[in-house]
């Protein structure tokens, strides 16, 4: 990854290196002073071994360090839950932590020296996140079972609603057209968005669509873009999410 | 907004090897000056002190977070230019901050070629 980068960027890699270890190095200390005060465990520590752990993400994605920011999202999931008071801290919990830091570390002090950290070591650990924070691990995951449609009445049959889309779809529109797709989608599992008219959108407007599909997808339906525009195609294309939407 | 030939540049985030990858892209931009703050309070009084053209403002920092500094500014300056620098995965606080008046948002856990390219066009909606 250091090959063909400018002096400037390469420098700035270095210092992600070094700095995210030290602020791992931090989160370390935090984490091991967690379980003596797991009923007043302040808020600002969390936050603290939270950034820590997000900044090793953000760094690991920009610097093409696939397995780092992977572990250091499942991690980040983990403490995000804490943080917002949907996990509480067990001692068991606490023990994750501190391992889960570790490993952190050991990713970290590896891709800084260029060599790989095998899956192995990492991934029952990343598994043991995923349970904490309540989400299924790939493996185990057992895609809960769509409650079954009565066989008298498919639902495919249903005609999917239509929602025609504006020609500009930028950011002060953003807002109106998540609450109306919303609306369409409380009206029905499959919706069709016709995108023949757009002329403009931002890449908020763009993630607004992405999580309009990812809406209905968990309601077990499906979203499909009709006629895109030339524009919508391009942008789509360009952010790499051109097959986001059911045909 | 007034076409620029110079822009002058705002980076707000905790982390100082965030902050020289926004500035080196900045720079190779043709940014005439690039400041830099790691906390929301310092962001806030340098952007009152140089009233830059463009703040790229995180969202996670310590002391003062990036949507306080975002409605701070924007309170002193309705017409901030202000675009957040995130890799937050909650589309929901990212969507807060434009709906509170970001002007958009660059993910940063993308390449630095990639953050160029957004940053190029954050820069021509400048010129």
């Amino acid at each position: 990854m250091t090959k063909d980068l400018d002096p400037a960027l390469a420098e700035a890699r270095k210092m992600y290196f070094e700095e995210c270890a030290e602020m791992l190095d931090d989160a370390a200390l935090r984490l091991a002073n967690l379980p003596k005060s797991l009923d007043q465990t302040d808020a600002e520590e969390i936050n603290a071994i939270f950034r820590a752990v997000h900044s090793a993400k953000g760094g690991g994605g920009a610097w093409g360090l696939t397995d780092l920011a992977s572990f250091a999202h499942t991690f980040e999931a983990l403490l995000g839950m804490i943080r917002d008071g949907a996990v509480k801290i067990t001692s068991e919990i606490a023990d994750l932590l501190i391992e889960a830091n570790d490993i952190l570390a050991t990713l970290l002090q590896n891709a800084a020296q260029n060599s790989e950290t095998d899956v192995s070591e990492w991934t029952d650990i990343a598994d043991a996140l995923k349970a904490a924070a309540g989400t299924e691990t790939p493996a185990k995951a057992k895609k809960p079972k769509q409650k079954s449609q009565p066989k008298s009445k498919p639902a495919a049959k249903k005609k999917p609603t239509v929602y025609q889309l504006a020609p500009i779809i930028d950011n002060s529109s953003a807002g109106d057209l998540k609450k109306s797709l919303l609306d369409a989608i409380g009206k029905s599992s499959e919706l069709d968005i016709d995108g023949a008219n757009v002329e403009r959108v931002t890449t908020l407007g763009i993630q607004v669509l992405l999580s309009a599909a990812d809406e209905v997808a968990s309601k077990g339906g499906a979203i499909h873009l009709k006629n895109p525009s030339p524009l919508l195609k391009e942008c789509l294309g360009d952010l790499g999410v051109a097959d986001y939407f059911g045909k | 907004m007034a076409s620029k030939d110079s822009i002058r540049v705002l980076i707000v985030d905790d982390m100082q090897a965030m902050r020289a990858v926004a500035k080196s892209l900045a720079l190779s931009l043709g940014a005439e000056t690039v400041f830099e703050a790691e906390n929301g309070e310092i962001g806030l009084e340098l952007y009152r002190k140089e009233k830059p053209d463009l703040v790229l403002l995180d969202i996670e920092m310590p002391v003062k977070d990036g949507i306080s500094t975002l409605k701070s500014i924007l309170a002193e300056d309705n017409n901030a230019n202000i675009v957040m620098l995130t890799s937050v995965d909650n589309m929901a606080v990212v969507e807060d901050c434009i709906f509170s008046g970001a002007r958009d948002y660059i993910r940063k856990d993308v390449s630095p070629d990639t953050m160029k390219a957004r940053l190029e066009a954050e820069f021509d909606k400048i010129r």
